[in-house]
C-alpha cells in the first residue's frame, strides 16, 4: 500500500511538474508608432512618459508548487541605452495558486530580476496576469528611428 | 519491476524543475523635429536708426544697435543627419547700408548645443539670399527662459557704400528658418 501511495505522489509530482511552463496570453507587442505627447514649443524636450495599458500584456503561467518569474530586457543595437524600461504587474490574474511580489515598477536591465512569483500552483494554471510597462527617457536627442526591444519573462520552480 | 518505473519517475521528477521563457516586444518611434522660435516675442520689432553728424563734414553715425531678441529652437534628427539656421532678409534693405547680424555663443542649460554642435557660423550679414549663421544642429534643444536660454542677438546697420546712402525709412522682415543640411 505504502508503494502504492509513493508512486501516485511521485507520479503526480512528476507529471504536475513537467507542466511548468509561462506563455503570453495577450500583447505580446506594444508598439509606439507616434508619442502620446508631441512639443509644442521651441526651445523644450519631451517631458512625458510613455506608458502603456495596465494589462498590455497577460501571462499565464503553470507550475506545481513554488514557482517564481523574473524578467529581463533584451537589448541590441535597435534600443537606446537611453531609453529605460520599466514593468510591473497590475493584477493577480486568476487562478488558484497564490500570488507573491510587490506592483511596484522595476526598471528592466539586462540582468534577470525577481518579478513575482506563487505557491501551490499543483499543475494550475495563474492565468491572465496583467503586466504593464513605461519608457523613460525620450529627448530629442536620440536619433530618429524605430527603436523595438524585447522583454523576456522566465519561470522557475518545483 | 516497480522499482525502476518509480525510480524513473522520480529522476523525471527531480529533473523537472525547469525554465521556460516567453517574449514580449516593444517598439518606439522617435519622430523628427523642427521648431523655431524668437524670444521675448515671434514677431518683435527692432527699430535701428542712422544718426546724423552734428558737425558738417563728419559721417552719419550707425553705432545704434538692439538686442533685445533671443533665438531658441528643438530639433531632432537621424543619425548622420544635421540641420541650420538661415536667416534672409524680406524687403528692401536702405542703399549703402548693411544689416548686421551677431549672434552670441550659447547660453543655458540645453543639451546638443555645444562641443561643436549648433555652432554659430562667421557670417554676420543679412541679405536677401538665406544664409547660414547656425550650423551642425543634430538632436538638440535650446530652453526656453528669456535671456537665459538661447542665442542673443544683435542687429546693428554698418556703412557699405557711404555715396548710395539715402534718407528715409525702410521696413524689412528678417525670416530664419531651420533647414536640412
Amino acid at each position: 500500500m505504502k508503494r502504492y501511495i509513493l508512486f501516485c505522489i511521485v507520479f503526480l509530482m512528476s507529471s504536475v511538474a513537467f507542466a511548468q511552463t509561462i506563455s503570453i496570453t495577450s500583447g505580446a507587442t506594444w508598439s509606439i508608432p507616434t508619442l502620446t505627447s508631441t512639443i509644442t514649443s521651441a526651445g523644450k524636450n519631451y517631458e512625458h512618459i510613455e506608458t502603456s495599458g495596465p494589462s498590455q500584456t497577460l501571462i499565464k503561467v503553470n507550475s506545481a508548487l513554488v514557482w517564481s518569474v523574473s524578467v529581463q530586457q533584451i537589448t541590441g543595437s535597435s534600443w537606446h541605452s537611453n531609453l529605460v524600461v520599466s514593468v510591473r504587474r497590475t493584477g493577480d490574474g486568476t487562478g488558484g495558486a497564490i500570488m507573491l511580489g510587490t506592483s511596484n515598477y522595476i526598471i528592466l536591465t539586462a540582468t534577470n530580476q525577481a518579478f513575482f512569483s506563487g505557491l501551490l500552483g499543483l499543475g494550475f494554471s495563474r492565468d491572465n496576469v496583467p503586466i504593464q510597462y513605461k519608457i523613460e527617457g525620450l529627448s530629442v536627442t536620440l536619433p530618429v528611428k524605430t527603436y523595438t526591444t524585447t522583454i523576456q519573462y522566465t519561470v522557475t520552480g518545483l | 519491476m516497480k522499482y525502476v518505473i518509480l525510480i524513473f519517475l522520480f529522476m523525471k521528477c527531480l529533473s523537472s524543475p525547469g525554465q521556460t521563457t516567453a517574449n514580449t516586444s516593444l517598439s518606439i518611434s522617435m519622430p523628427p523635429v523642427a521648431l523655431i522660435d524668437l524670444l521675448p516675442t515671434g514677431a518683435g520689432n527692432v527699430s535701428l536708426a542712422v544718426t546724423a553728424p552734428t558737425e558738417a563734414g563728419n559721417m552719419i553715425g550707425t553705432s545704434n544697435s538692439n538686442s533685445a531678441d533671443w533665438l531658441i529652437f528643438t530639433s531632432a534628427v537621424t543619425s548622420g543627419s544635421s540641420r541650420s539656421i538661415k536667416g534672409d532678409v524680406i524687403g528692401i534693405l536702405p542703399a549703402g547700408i548693411r544689416l548686421r547680424l551677431d549672434i552670441s555663443p550659447y547660453v543655458g542649460s540645453g543639451v546638443g548645443v555645444t562641443g561643436g554642435n549648433s555652432y554659430v557660423t562667421g557670417n554676420l550679414y543679412l541679405t536677401g539670399t538665406a544664409t547660414s549663421f547656425i550650423d551642425n544642429i543634430t538632436g538638440a534643444y535650446t530652453g526656453t527662459g528669456y535671456g537665459t536660454s538661447g542665442f542673443k542677438l544683435k542687429y546693428s546697420l554698418e556703412i557699405q557704400t557711404y555715396a548710395n546712402i539715402r534718407s528715409g525709412t525702410y521696413n524689412v522682415t528678417v525670416r530664419y528658418t531651420m533647414v536640412d543640411n
